[in-house]
């Protein structure tokens, strides 16, 4: 990986390390990754243009423009000149026009290093100590398809790179053409509970709620052992319907016997190769007293964190300034690790944060909606309606 | 409002409802007998009656409707008074002429139950008045957390005739959520009108499903639209700031949030070397017109959501290289975006222009849309007549009014493919309206 930026990123990536950098440092890293964007993206630079920004102007890495996440359904939008190896789409879109990341061969090396890391911090905590290499010998189970069969799935992608590198044994994949494949679910499970060994399940909130569903319907209860967890992420509203967190994670107790705890959520986005995780797991790991969780989340909900070398600013919705802790507003996503293609993001995504230690962004988060859910408030469509319609219809 | 009157009854279970509704279709046989002249005397009257500044129930309508929704009180209360406009006598019996109510064959609903979703109250309103007009008793399921204009117009019509109060019903709660009473409504109505989404029209002629394809009832549905603009060289080039001015009032009008707000304007004519600029002084003329309105007419508070929206398409915008104006919130915005793919614009008075060099291009682009549009304006010369161009028509509602008369549709307007009158009719007259509606 011939760049300076990048081989920098890898340290710290190498590192292990997840307190957030001190502002400054992020700050130093921050301003070069945005100058080697401002060079190489052309797009960039004349939107960074139009508002008067250039690297020599910028005081703070806040003030450096962050390009919102629809852009990327306009195009490729990368600041690395070599060929694209591999595209990443996201699902819904308005225009009929699916989000593109593209993502170069250096790029895509980027993400792989960025996204073990953060997985192994808050899903398998138990590996840190562990020599480079270690891998889990929990059992592995996914409820989506293997990234071959879904090339345009960040999600997937991310999946099958963790079960490579970080697990010991091959996946259990409780997943076929129609959506969740039944038999293969019991069956895996069977073979957990049965051997007495822990579990990490692995998919879409959607998709948990599915395979729960699935054991419902059939009245099939499952003790998992001690030690098992699920990584939920993705969105809670389909067809529809929308899931509540806390209700999943009762559900996954009652049938799975997974404690509330070992339920941890996952927030990412196509556009970005940074994920965020909730820390309930390697809370209750390293020490914290998971039996209070649900009572605690009666109080307050989860908070997700991210790794070192991104920062998630929530802004206000009508100026887009970074708001005060505590309030709602619109998510900023500065995720170093999109060194190759843009990394300052601006989501649709509503979000408060909590106060960092180490300044702006540097703190947990809570997720507080999409935009896309947005309602229509009089007679006219929504934006959300409109998307839908053009799903239909097709690009 | 209290319960004491007798068109906003309290809240009763499934055994009330019906016995509501057996009520309501008792007492309009009283009021199917009046003569149409004196019907038409009554809905005029009550419309007079609300239109009076004095009116308490204006006043409290008006006041209700600005505190839950946020909207201006003079922009409401110019709406309010546009639509009360309509309804005076002349004009309702041209209307009933029109759609031949007097005709021998024509028949109308006993009992129409009009399904109204939040911040739609003018149409609600219309279809209301329509069914007086047509004789037909009315049971009306305000949005939960606004019946202001529902119970004030009800209260107004009860007022206007003594047959009435016994042939009208409001109440509210929210749909779905009281399905053994709802169930009982649809069952003894015999027109359902549904303002709302495609999840709750769907849900609604689910349950009714039989009775409607089996002739027995009349289902009206209403789902959400929206509108689009177009406007010739003669309007944005050689009149910009009139037009300007009309652009903004229809994005302004009911905070873009109705079906008829325009989503997305675009601005025909072929690049000539100064089309560009003129574009660009165009929209700075919108953007003037729009700072103008929000100091009149302050826009509503919108969901951080919708803010959201606003601040992705501006950038976009610009990453296109574009031109965006705002005031540094999201009060309003224009936006001269280089890409005319059709999108509707976020509904916070946000302009989106689009160049495109012919009327057909226009139509191509609005392919997606067809059937989902409510109005599509047309504005060209400045003698202000506009004249749709043929390539439009395949994609064209109804609908279609002039350039800053968007919101401001007639009585006896094409409201997703007949007027509200004649919706109500069996059989359905299938009568034209009118191709540009003319500017008063």
């Amino acid at each position: 990986m011939s760049d300076a930026i990048a081989q920098d990123l890898v340290e710290r990536m190498r590192a292990g390390s997840f307190e957030p950098l001190p502002d400054a440092a992020f700050e130093a890293l921050a301003r070069r990754v945005f100058a080697a964007q401002f060079a190489a993206c052309e797009p960039y630079r004349a939107y960074c243009g139009r508002r008067g920004v250039t690297p020599g102007t910028v005081r703070h890495w806040s003030e450096i423009p962050a390009v919102p996440v629809r852009a990327f359904q306009e195009g490729s939008l990368s600041s690395d000149d070599a060929p694209v190896v591999r595209v990443f789409e996201t699902s819904g879109t308005t225009t009929g026009r699916r989000g593109r990341h593209a993502l170069s061969e250096r790029a895509l090396a980027l993400y792989r290093r960025s996204l073990e890391p953060s997985f192994r911090h808050f899903l398998l905590p138990e590996l840190e100590p562990e020599p480079p290499g270690s891998r889990s010998g929990l059992l592995p189970i996914v409820l989506g398809p293997a990234s071959a069969e879904a090339p345009g799935s960040s999600l997937y992608f991310m999946v099958d790179e963790v079960l490579a590198h970080l697990f010991a044994t091959p996946a259990r994949r409780a997943f076929g053409p129609g959506g969740l494949d039944g038999t293969a679910w019991r069956a895996a499970l069977v073979e957990a509970e049965s051997q007495g060994r822990p579990a990490c399940l692995l998919g879409t909130a959607l998709a948990l709620h599915a395979a729960l569903a699935w054991l419902e319907a059939r009245g099939e209860r499952f003790h998992l052992a001690s030690g098992s967890r699920a990584l939920q992420t993705g969105g809670m509203k389909a067809s529809g319907m929308t899931l509540e967190p806390r209700e999943l994670r009762a559900r996954a107790a009652e049938w799975l016997g997974l404690e509330p705890a070992a339920v941890v959520g996952e927030y990412g986005m196509t556009e970005a190769c940074s994920q965020f995780y909730e820390s309930t797991w390697r809370d209750a790991w390293a020490g914290g007293d998971g039996c209070d969780l649900e009572a605690r989340e009666a109080e307050e909900p989860r908070l997700l964190h991210g790794p070192p070398w991104a920062r998630a600013v929530v802004c206000d919705p009508e100026t887009l300034e970074p708001a005060p802790a505590g309030r709602t507003g619109v998510l900023r996503l500065v995720d170093l690790a999109n060194r190759f293609t843009l990394s300052f993001l601006q989501t649709e995504d509503l979000a408060v944060a909590r106060e960092g230690t180490q300044g702006l962004g540097s703190g947990p988060f809570v997720l507080a909606g999409r935009a896309a859910a947005a309602a229509a408030r009089g007679c006219s469509l929504a934006a959300a309606e409109w998307g839908a319609l053009r799903a239909e219809i097709g690009p | 409002m209290s319960g004491a009157e007798p068109w906003l009854t309290q809240p009763a279970e499934a055994a009330g409802m019906a016995a509501l509704a057996a009520s309501l279709r008792a007492a309009v046989e009283r009021w199917s007998a009046v003569p149409l002249a004196e019907r038409i005397e009554a809905v005029a009257r009550a419309a007079a009656m609300l239109g009076d500044q004095g009116s308490m129930l204006r006043r409290a309508a008006v006041e209700g409707f600005a505190q839950r929704s946020g909207h201006s009180r003079g922009m409401i209360e110019e709406s309010l008074d546009f639509f009360l406009g309509k309804l005076a006598r002349d004009g309702l019996a041209a209307e009933a002429k029109r759609v031949g109510l007097e005709d021998a064959g024509i028949a109308a609903p006993r009992l129409t139950v009009h399904w109204l979703a939040s911040n739609t109250p003018w149409a609600g309103m219309e279809s209301v008045a329509a069914a007086c007009l047509a004789g037909s008793a009315s049971f009306v399921k305000a949005a939960r957390g606004e019946s202001d204009f529902a119970a004030a117009w009800a209260g107004a019509l009860a007022a206007a005739h003594p047959a009435l109060p016994g042939a009208l019903a409001v109440r509210r709660w929210e749909g779905g959520s009281r399905l053994a009473l709802e169930d009982a409504l649809l069952a003894a109505c015999d027109a359902l009108v549904v303002f709302g989404d495609d999840r709750t029209i769907e849900t609604l002629l689910a349950r009714v499903r039989e009775r409607a394809e089996s002739g027995a009832l009349r289902f009206v549905p209403h789902g959400h639209r929206v509108s689009v603009a177009g406007l010739g060289e003669g309007a944005w080039r050689e009149a910009p700031e009139r037009f300007a001015e009309r652009v903004a009032y229809d994005h302004v009008l009911e905070d873009q949030e109705g079906c008829l707000s325009p989503r997305s304007v675009y601005l025909v004519g072929a690049e000539d070397g100064r089309a560009r600029a003129d574009a660009g002084r165009f929209a700075g003329a919108v953007a003037d017109a729009l700072r103008a309105y929000e100091q009149r007419w302050p826009r509503a508070p919108i969901a951080p959501e919708e803010a959201a929206r606003v601040h992705q398409l501006r950038s976009v915008v610009e990453l296109r290289g574009g031109w965006v104006a705002h005031p540094g919130s999201t009060a309003w915005t224009v936006a001269l975006d280089p890409d005319p793919t059709f999108e509707p614009s976020p509904a916070a008075r946000f302009v989106r222009l689009c160049r495109v060099a012919s009327s057909g291009e226009m139509a191509r682009l609005l392919e997606p849309a067809r059937g989902r549009l409510a109005a599509l304006a047309w504005s060209d010369s400045g003698d202000e007549t506009g004249c749709l161009p043929g390539e439009l028509a395949a994609v064209a509602p109804g609908y279609l009014p002039l350039a800053g008369r968007m919101q401001r549709p007639p009585l006896g307007w094409s409201h997703d493919g007949a007027s509200d009158l004649e919706w109500l009719l069996e059989p359905l007259p299938h009568r034209s309206v009118p191709a540009i509606e003319e500017t008063p």
